[in-house]
């Protein structure tokens, strides 16, 4: 991919954007004037409405047999007056009186014999006025209802406390910036993905639909750009404004927001307290989820707007993803929803939990760090489905109605391996499956669903893709037999490299260490009896089959993909990374990107998957054994094992390791030199 | 130089059969020659021009521009490509200098080659007076011209035009006509399609007639005329057509 292409894609599409006057104004023009005109013009309005009220004279008519003794009363209350009418109930609903203050019989007679008066104060309640007016008149007459209460316990010599046995007295300990920060929490990142979802609308559609209705989507093709190129160029533009438009909508919306709170703070007083405290972390994090969550939309939109032919078609199709997006937001503002191992690859509602999560002070790292990598698999998901669409000839130049997509196995041609971008692909949809399925799966029985997840979820599908796809299986999955000195390479390189990669999980626990629960949940894994057919069972389950399914996925399928596009070295990288990040948590990462670095380089040289998968077994069994106790004693004592949790590998266990490594990594150079001499056939695939 | 060889393009649509657009073409440009591509609308002409302009891959068959197979080669390989259709429209937001600026940056050209190239074409297509106006606001004569510098700006081996003629009045036509003829004698492959006769007639040096997807006939105007029996393109045209109808029924 040229940058310099890339980059002039990208500036011609901002400045087409900038010159489209209907894309400003939904960008600019709603955010920065729209919002803040409605929102303060209605405030304004309340506001007056407001002061008149304050200002005019409730109008109440009196009903009972001794107005005198009532009227009394009702002297004291102020902005009343009392209105003489035949036709009480007429005059109220025609708004001519605001209320009525109605008592049945006697009322001098049954207080003084220490009986209570029902007093009714009838209103309207659909007229602002009379609303205020009940208040009024309720609040005024419970005043004097008072006064009659202390006259009463007066006579008596008896305690206000008396008739207050109890006490009770409600107080919410929460402190304001946690009770703003929850509800702030849920509605700020839904507003969040409604703007950057209208911020990357218009510009997806533009650069995909719109382009392709004004007819240079052809012109485009015609030059010796890529279609990788054309893709991030465009992109580029709409992640940018989608994050743009995002901002400033926030922006402009925190502004009106505290606008308006300064000038509500007069009315409301102490009734409502505002305070917003947005801890500085939060923001960064909160950043660093948008920026994948507005590749992941972008991508979306751009990938679903290329399917149309025209701005309308496209907007017809678009539209449907802004209900379906709301879906998850709306599901995290569900009560008791929370974020956790399910719901943390949910996505949108993952990030809308997060945040909230944040805002209140909970968010674990462990969550934070699923949720980024979750969020993030999605968004290069949704790029490389936009990506492979831009490579379909009959989406993009599609003329004719209806969709545009066939899977017709006769149309694919035979292939030696299948693209970088469709490895990526792959990788990304098989992680998600292991989120959902695998986990479900191992949640339900673990050792049974571990067989599944391998065999079932990893390897079967793989091998029908690539029989359906017509790809070459020995040289997709690398299915070269593994020469002799190939192989006693590959086991002194890997026996060394199992034993560097323990200690290097030992210095990465001191750094990070890993929780007590991540670790009983590794060894409820490893549990058993001890009794040897159990032993062989998990042998099979845990080391065996994941040798053989996980190998065919990462060196088989991916690493040819993406040899074809790359060197060895960022191959080694990248694969490593990627075997690292499938076993989804933080903790194991690193160690197990490093073991998979040395498989991939292990592939690449001796040409053979076998070399991988021989070393992948060797590493699980060895961690098997060891956990079973079947491991014979003197390999601890060897290894220094009973020290291992304080001190790590024994110094001079290390230096004969590292020793090791690079005896291995010479014998693997060696070998492959020689197999490069005698069998004419290339290890790589092209 | 330019060729392919039986080039074939089925397409699938979602619904209904296969659709075999173009049914093994062969053939070849030399440079300085003009090939003009003839045939009704629907024979295939542009899918088989896409072909060659690798917008599209064939379904089966090669093609070659120079000595590099297209399906081998890079995307580079349309640095050596001028393609020209009824699809292949400017930017209408951008002036016409953007958008060749545009296309000269990806052609890979550098900012001052691309600027001087600019004042060279503008000068001879006669675009000054509208070099720095927006293409939306271009007469249909005016941006075809636009479209013709779009082309040649990277002054590539080949030009693959569909219609450049197409809904022009006569004064702009003959201008692009007498830039094709410019562009044969520095050297240039030409095909071009167009359904204008009397243009293949002065133009082309050989002419394909398409229909149906297939080939029926290559040649020089003179073999034409005797292969069908008749004494213009247009006759020869009919009277092979004729004959595959007949053949077919």
């Amino acid at each position: 991919m040229n940058i310099r292409t890339v980059k002039t894609i990208f500036k011609k599409e901002m400045l087409d954007t900038v010159r489209d006057k209907r894309t400003l104004i939904m960008m600019i023009g709603v955010p920065v004037l729209l919002y803040p005109m409605l929102l303060i013009v209605g405030l304004q309005g309340a506001l007056i409405q407001h002061a008149t009220l304050e200002e005019t004279v409730s109008r109440v008519a009196l009903e009972t047999e001794e107005p005198e003794l009532v009227r009394g009363w009702l002297e004291d209350i102020e902005m009343v007056e009392l209105v003489e009418t035949e036709t009480p109930a007429e005059d109220l609903d025609a708004g001519d009186i605001d209320a009525v203050i109605h008592i049945d019989g006697p009322v001098a007679t049954p207080l003084a014999e220490g009986r209570s008066v029902t007093v009714e104060v009838r209103f309207d309640s659909t007229e602002f006025t009379s609303m205020d007016a009940a208040g009024r008149v309720r609040s005024g007459l419970e005043k004097d209802g008072e006064a009659l209460l202390d006259t009463r316990l007066a006579d008596r010599s008896l305690d206000r406390a008396y008739i207050n046995p109890l006490q009770i007295e409600r107080e919410d300990m929460a402190p304001p910036a946690k009770t703003t920060g929850n509800a702030l929490g849920t509605i700020l990142p839904v507003i969040m993905v409604v703007m950057l979802a209208l911020g990357a609308f218009y510009p997806a559609v533009d650069v995909t639909a719109g382009e392709k209705e004004r007819g240079t989507f052809e012109t485009l093709l015609s030059t010796p750009t890529t279609k990788l190129e054309i893709v991030t160029g465009k992109f580029v533009t709409v992640f940018l404004l989608a994050m743009m438009t995002g901002l400033l909508n926030l922006g402009s919306m925190a502004a009106t927001f505290v606008f308006m709170a300064s000038q509500l703070k007069p009315i409301l007083g102490d009734a409502v307290q505002f305070e917003i405290q947005f801890p500085p972390s939060a923001i960064v994090t909160f950043f660093l989820i948008l920026i994948p969550l507005a590749f992941f939309i972008s991508a979306i939109m751009m990938a679903i707007a290329v399917f149309a032919r025209s701005f309308k078609e496209a907007q017809n199709y678009v539209t449907p993803f802004f209900v379906v997006i709301t879906m998850p937001a709306l599901f995290a503002s569900l009560p008791g929803v929370k974020l956790s191992a399910g719901t943390q690859f949910i996505p949108i509602a993952n990030v809308i939990l997060l945040f909230r999560d944040m805002m209140t002070g909970k968010a674990s790292f462990e969550a934070t760090f699923a949720v980024f990598l979750s969020t993030a698999a999605f968004a290069v998901l949704a790029l490389q489905f936009a990506a492979w669409l831009f490579q379909r000839e009959e989406v993009v130049l599609s003329e004719e109605k209806g969709f545009p997509l066939t899977w017709r196995r006769s149309e694919f041609r035979p292939r030696p391996t299948i693209t970088a971008s469709m490895s990526l692909g792959l990788f990304t949809v098989m992680l998600i499956m292991l989120f959902y399925v695998g986990s479900t799966v191992q949640a339900w029985k673990l050792l049974p669903g571990l067989l599944i997840t391998e065999w079932l979820m990893l390897l079967a599908p793989i091998l029908l893709l690539l029989w359906y796809a017509k790809v070459n299986f020995k040289s997709a999955l690398n299915l070269r037999p593994l020469s002799i000195g190939g192989a006693v390479a590959s086991i002194v390189l890997g026996l060394f490299s199992i034993l560097l990669v323990i200690q290097l999980g030992f210095w990465f626990n001191q750094v990070l260490p890993v929780p007590a629960e991540f670790e009983e949940e590794m060894a409820k894994l490893f549990s058993s009896d001890g009794s040897l057919l159990q032993v062989l069972v998990l042998l099979f389950v845990a080391a065996v089959s994941p040798a053989i399914c996980e190998e065919v996925m990462f060196r088989g399928v991916i690493l040819s993909g993406m040899r074809s596009r790359m060197g060895i070295w960022p191959c080694v990288l990248l694969v490593g990374l990627l075997f690292g990040i499938f076993h989804i948590s933080i903790f194991r990462i690193p160690p197990i990107a490093i073991l998979g670095m040395v498989l991939t380089y292990l592939t690449l040289r001796t040409g053979s998957i076998y070399a991988a998968m021989l070393v992948h077994l060797m590493n699980n069994s060895f961690a098997i054994l060891l956990t079973t106790e079947r491991m014979p004693a003197f390999v601890g004592t060897v290894l220094g094992l009973e020290s291992f949790e304080e001190k790590g590998l024994p110094k001079a266990v290390l230096a004969l390791a590292v020793l090791g490594f690079l005896v291995g990594i010479a014998l693997v150079e060696l070998s492959s030199r020689k197999q490069e001499k005698t069998s004419s056939e290339t290890p790589t695939t092209g | 130089m330019l060729r392919a060889e039986s080039l074939r393009k089925v397409f699938f649509p979602p619904r209904g059969e296969a659709v075999e657009a173009v049914k093994g073409a062969t053939f070849s440009v030399e440079p300085g020659e003009v090939f003009g591509l003839l045939g009704p609308n629907g024979a295939g002409k542009t899918t088989l021009l896409r072909m060659l302009g690798t917008i599209i891959s064939p379904t089966s068959g090669y093609c070659w521009v120079g000595d590099v197979r297209t399906d081998e080669a890079k995307d580079d390989i349309r640095k050596d490509i001028g393609f020209l259709s009824g699809n292949t429209k400017l930017y209408g937001r951008l002036t016409a200098s953007e958008v060749l600026f545009y296309f000269g940056r990806l052609y890979g050209m550098d900012d001052g080659k691309i600027q001087s190239r600019i004042d060279e074409l503008a000068d001879m297509l006669d675009m000054t007076t509208f070099i720095d106006r927006r293409c939306e606001a271009l007469s249909t004569g005016q941006t075809q011209k636009v479209s013709i510098a779009r082309v040649i700006l990277h002054d590539p081996k080949v030009l693959i035009l569909d219609e450049p003629t197409l809904g022009l009045d006569i004064m702009t036509s003959r201008s692009i006509l007498e830039f094709i003829l410019h562009a044969k004698e520095r050297g240039h492959s030409i095909i071009f399609s167009t359904h204008y006769m009397t243009e293949a007639e002065t133009l082309c040096d050989r002419v394909g007639l398409i229909y149906n997807g297939e080939l029926l006939a290559i040649g020089s105007k003179e073999a034409l005329y005797e292969q069908a029996g008749a004494t213009n393109l247009q006759q020869s045209f009919l009277n092979l057509v004729g004959d595959e109808v007949e053949a077919g029924a």
